[in-house]
């Protein structure tokens, strides 16, 4: 996308640049087109052309080279502004729409599914498979699993994003919107509330953890802590930040090692399969999705808003997508 | 009569007040355009200086300039300055001063609507400005979404300045629309067809249809949330069934067409000016007015690319990315339009010229990135980070500012009468030029690395360090470069000698005359025939000038002008204007303490202002027209022609046309954010609805057949049965309001309570007119037995019995389908 950009960019520079150009032979007051003298020295108020910032002074002789040159209208017009823009956008949109769809979350048999609450200013995160569980800035999902987020607010909007899972969907109050995520690998993986919701916005950021399958179970029988609710850590980090407005970084006590990595620090540190998720490569430049890893492309960074109903649940957000068996999934598709 | 006497003669009845009074007395076009652009300029550098704090803030990581409190005020002001009081008005002076030396006419369809729109202006931009003083400005993002704008996130009076002031603004964007439009459609230079008009006036004319009924969802928005935040009505409230979503959708409703409204007027400039630089005819005008008006059209069918993020359905989202892809078409016609007109031509390299070249540069690369984030899966990345930051300032500042600056080199001998003779212009495009690109070109990347828009701050170590140190250093490259401007102008009109006319040699009507501009515009209005008058006949400016074209002969000693026939521009009537008059100032003064009673709650003063403000608009109407009819008289150029009192479609039947679309919209999307309520928005169906029964519906349809019908019958018995059928539908409206006693409850009942409180203050109008009309009918008016006024009245007793039907419908459509499912299920 960005090369095609640029070169549409250079392209329409050049065109403009060219137009200075000075055919030698072209005699002047032979155009038929009419363009007519602008400015001849017969004008009563005719005079010297020009308000002094740098033109040379062409006298009345400057408007009949006006006519010099004929241009077709219909090449500039038709071909250049209508057809070519034409082409060129309906290969994007063709393109975004089939990665759009390559996107849609598919019903499967391994679909984990968590919520998380959007609040003035923390994220709380709850878990279909072990209801006890609450956690605060801390997202525990199993890796190498696609994940169901079911997205809420108790207060303004907000907007969920791991940008190096999936894209931004916003918290609407009222409404439950689903994203799909997907870590390929364990590890850490920053989140950020990403719609400006108030003076804390600063430090609206969580900490996604993504298990292997052992420590998943772990997790899910209560054996790992980090974030459990009874936490209060975070409260205090997030009164300090608000108080100062500069400390968006680790506070006190045991949430200093949760502090996430920053989305760049996540891209820094990422793995060439990392990168594939940062934007550039989730906006589905066609060079980029020939590049990357034969992994898959943008399959893991599965996104898909919900139907804005209040009650969606997963499956039936799924069941908005065309049927397709849940071997379908793009990532799996992908895979050699 | 020589030239100069009837300069002179002309002058005497032209004129504006000399001194400091003259700026309150003025109806003149080319003074309040003068004036609206000088305070669109002064509320650009306010909005300027936030931005050089907020880049301040963000120059180092973990800077403690200022806390988020004050820095949430920053980012907000200065969108809402920037959007608002500057683009908005500028284009509106812009086009307030030009449009009728364009279209060789005398001024403004109305120009005391003129004045009053610049007066709410500039008061209720000083409401803004005091709000900023005072600490106290909105914080919740220039969009405003709520929760976090109402009650909920914002309980301060912050939000208030926005709802209420900005509502005070758009008085000014609507009554300049209006009257743009007509003043594009009827006052015009006799001859001159629709297909011959200057480039200009069709992007005008497109903007101003375009600001009728894109400004009206934002006002309606305003309203809604005004009412939740002040009297607890839940619209955006879910847990009463009301939905945030509402204020998005109205917002972006909006919001995307003023991408596009302030795109067009500068490319309206450019469309004007860069044929004259490559002293050539623009090529495809035919092409370039159809690109702009499917660019008007197709902005409407786009504005939930700003909420791909929000959970659209995914059928709706590929139906909008293909519409927001789909609008770089007429875009691109445009520019390789104006390619193709340099290549025609030889393009010379003033000062204009440059600024254009800065255009196509800048520009270009924001439609490029626009398209980007067009496509779903790039936006989900992308939105809300400094990639979107970097992509609208590309659009704004690439698509608006400079085209504008160009266009001020290009009219500044027309505006200041002066030959430039200093030459900062060069410097100062150099600064700017290069301080936008190294402020915004790399802020793109910012945004790919993940720093969000509208933090405060930041944490160093995210490879954001060097992009913002520089963007921070670059804006206050450009920052000088833009005051360098304004000295630049300000030493040329104090210092430079005289002008020449026409110094460009340009072929639009608005370089015949002398410059600075006489009151007049012209001595005698010119009969037009191509589209480039001066280039057929370069002696054109000294013949009106001795009077050879219409109404040369100032002897009835008032101020005239042409109207024509919208589509041949066939002369048709005279327009006689009012005269110098500190009215609209006065009565924009009573319109803001009606504003200034909601926003601090005093409301004892809002009913005396509203009542201060009808008085005042009888007094305003009262005073047109005359008493004598006067037939026929001539013109010049051997045709007479009757004035506007004795015609049957005076302006003010035009003028009331067009607020009547930009008022129908706002009714209009009432109506779309009702049936949004009820469809989509959770906690839905309220406790109870309103079942209006038949006697209610008997009164109504009584009410709505009287109303209208009496206004066609042409017996004083007609004016009474009209008021008691506008008097049976006002009853039956109050009926349905008893209903529903408590408008708190649930967004249903305030909804119903928006839409019958609409009906009644339009029930509530068409009344006073219909008195209004029989009053000056019984003191003798002219314009009131000829007709015109009548089909005034007509329009709108239609209207306010429409609306008030529909609402009653609307409102009670759910409680009787309710009871029928309820009676047909035992």
């Amino acid at each position: 996308m960005l090369a095609g950009s640029s070169l549409i960019f250079v392209f329409v520079m050049g065109l403009i640049a060219l137009a200075w150009r000075r055919p030698p032979d072209t005699p002047p007051d032979t155009t038929p087109d009419g363009a007519r003298d602008v400015g001849t020295g017969t004008a009563p108020h005719g005079v010297s052309d020009g308000l002094s910032d740098g033109a040379p002074n062409a006298g009345s002789g400057i408007a009949r080279d006006a006519a010099r040159r004929e241009t077709p209208e219909g090449r500039f017009v038709i071909g250049l502004g209508l057809a070519f823009p034409l082409a060129v956008l309906a290969a994007l949109l063709a393109y975004g729409l089939v990665v759009g769809e390559r996107l849609m979350p598919r019903a499967g048999p391994d679909t984990v599914t968590v919520s998380a609450e959007g609040r003035q200013w923390d994220w709380r995160f709850g878990y279909a498979d072990a209801p006890g569980i609450e956690t605060r800035d801390v997202l525990h999902i199993p890796a190498a699993t696609p994940v169901d987020v079911r997205i809420t607010t108790v207060d303004v909007v907000h907007s969920f994003w791991v940008p190096r899972l999936a894209g931004k969907l916003d918290a609407v109050p009222g409404h439950t919107n689903v994203l799909r995520i997907e870590a390929d690998a364990p590890g850490r993986y920053a989140g950020l509330g990403a719609e400006y919701n108030g003076p804390g916005y600063l430090g609206h950021d969580f900490t996604v953890i993504a298990h292997g399958p052992a420590d998943w179970q772990a997790f899910l029988r209560g054996d790992i802590t980090e974030g459990v609710a009874a936490d209060t850590a975070k409260t205090d980090r997030r009164d300090a930040e608000v108080g100062t407005g500069t400390e968006a970084g680790g506070g006190s006590g045991a949430q200093t090692t949760a502090k996430a990595p920053s989305p760049t620090e996540a891209n820094e540190t990422a793995t060439p399969e990392g990168a594939r998720s940062s934007p550039s490569a989730a906006g589905a430049a066609p060079g980029n999705s020939a590049g990357t890893s034969p992994r898959g492309t943008t399959g893991d960074a599965a996104a898909v808003p919900a139907p804005a109903a209040p009650a969606s649940a997963p499956g039936s957000a799924a069941a908005t997508a065309p049927a397709t068996g849940p071997q379908d999934s793009p990532r799996q598709g992908d895979r050699p | 009569m020589t030239a100069l006497r009837r300069h002179r003669a002309l002058t005497r009845v032209w004129a504006s007040d000399p001194g400091w009074r003259g700026w309150c007395t003025t109806v003149s076009h080319t003074d309040l355009g003068r004036m609206f652009l000088t305070v669109a300029v002064f509320f650009f550098v306010t909005g300027g200086i936030l931005a050089m704090l907020i880049r301040a803030q963000l120059a180092s990581p973990r800077s403690a300039f200022v806390g988020p409190d004050v820095y949430n005020q920053l980012f907000t002001m200065h969108g809402v300055l920037m959007m608002f009081l500057f683009a908005i008005p500028l284009f509106e002076g812009l086009a307030i001063y030009l449009l009728p030396k364009m279209l060789g006419t005398r001024d403004l369809a109305f120009p005391r609507l003129t004045a009053y729109g610049f007066w709410c202006y500039v008061f209720g931009g000083a409401m803004m400005i005091f709000s900023l003083l005072a600490g106290i400005a909105p914080d919740s993002g220039w969009f405003m979404y709520p929760p976090l704008s109402s009650t909920l996130g914002a309980p301060g009076i912050n939000s208030d300045f926005w709802l209420i002031g900005i509502t005070f603004v758009e008085i000014s964007a609507i009554s300049a629309a209006v009257e743009l439009t007509v003043t594009v459609l009827r006052y015009r230079a006799p001859g001159m067809t629709l297909s011959n008009m200057p480039i200009f006036a069709w992007y005008v004319l497109v903007t101003a249809v375009m600001i009728l009924t894109g400004f009206p969802p934002l006002i309606l928005g305003s309203v809604l949330l005004e009412l939740e935040r002040a009297f607890g009505m839940p619209f955006f409230q879910v847990a009463q069934g009301g939905d945030a979503l509402l204020w998005q959708h109205l917002f972006w409703l909006f919001g995307h067409p003023e991408v596009y409204i302030i795109f067009l007027p500068a490319a309206g400039a450019i469309s004007t000016i860069l044929p004259v630089m490559a002293r050539t005819r623009l090529m495809g005008y035919g092409w370039i007015v159809a690109a702009s008006v499917s660019l008007g059209v197709l902005s409407f069918g786009l504005w939930v690319h700003h909420m791909f993020t929000t959970g659209i359905p995914h059928m709706g989202l590929a139906f909008f990315s293909a519409a927001s892809t789909l609008v770089a078409v007429p875009t691109a016609v445009q520019i390789f339009a104006w390619i193709g007109t340099l290549w025609r031509g030889r393009p010379r390299l003033h000062l204009p010229m440059l600024w254009i070249l800065a255009f196509f540069a800048t520009f270009v690369i924001g439609g490029l990135t626009g398209v980007m984030v067009a496509v779903v899966p790039f936006d989900w990345q992308a939105h809300d980070t400094y990639f979107i930051v970097a992509h609208l300032h590309y659009v704004l500042v690439g698509g608006f500012v400079f085209p504008m600056l160009a266009a001020l080199y290009y009219w500044m001998p027309h505006f200041i009468g002066r030959k430039p003779y200093f030459k900062l212009g060069t410097t100062a495009f150099w600064l700017i030029f290069t301080g936008f690109h190294g402020t915004f070109l790399l802020l793109h990347v910012a945004g790919l690395l993940g720093m969000r828009r509208r933090i405060d701050t930041f944490e160093a170590g995210q490879g954001w360090e060097v992009i913002n140190i520089i963007a921070s250093v670059m804006s206050f490259v450009m920052a000088i470069g833009f005051a360098l401007v304004l000295i630049d102008v300000i030493l040329n009109a104090v210092i430079a000698v005289r002008g020449s006319r026409n110094p460009w040699r340009a072929g639009t009507l608005d370089w015949a005359m002398p410059t600075p501009a006489a009151a007049y515009n012209f001595a005698s209005l010119p009969h037009v025939t191509s589209r480039e008058p001066l280039w057929d006949d370069p002696s054109l400016p000294a013949a009106l000038a001795r009077g050879e074209g219409y109404l040369g002969d100032p002897a009835r000693q008032r101020r005239e002008t042409l109207t024509v026939e919208p589509a041949t521009g066939a002369p048709r009537y005279i327009v006689v204007f009012p005269a110098n008059t500190a009215f609209p100032m006065g009565m924009a003064a009573i319109t803001g303490l009606f504003f200034l009673g909601l926003l601090t709650k005093i409301y004892w003063l809002v009913p005396l202002a509203a009542a201060g403000v009808v008085a005042c608009a009888l007094r305003w109407a009262w005073t047109l027209g005359t008493r004598r009819p006067e037939g026929a008289l001539p013109v010049g150029r051997g045709v007479s022609l009757p004035t506007a009192s004795e015609v049957a479609d005076p302006p003010g039947w035009w003028g009331s046309l067009f607020l009547l679309v930009a008022d129908g919209t706002f009714y209009g999307s009432l109506l779309f954010g009702y049936a949004f309520l009820w469809t989509i928005a959770p906690n839905w169906p309220p406790p109870a609805y309103a079942e209006p029964g038949i006697w209610l519906a008997a009164l109504a349809a009584a009410g709505a057949i009287f109303a209208p019908l009496g206004q066609r019958l042409n017996v004083p018995a007609g004016v009474g049965a009209s008021v008691l059928g506008l008097l049976a539908l006002g009853i039956a409206a109050a009926g349905v309001l008893r209903l529903a006693p408590d408008p708190t409850r649930h967004a249903y009942d305030a909804t119903l309570w928006v839409l019958m409180g609409y009906g009644l203050l339009h029930l509530a109008v068409a009344l006073l007119m219909t008195l209004f009309l029989a009053a000056r009918r019984r003191a003798g008016f002219v314009s009131a037995l000829a007709g015109g006024e009548a089909r005034i009245v007509r329009l709108w007793v239609d209207y306010g019995t429409l609306v008030t039907v529909v609402s009653g419908l609307a409102a009670g459509l759910p409680g009787v389908l309710g009871s029928l499912s309820v009676g047909g299920a035992p």
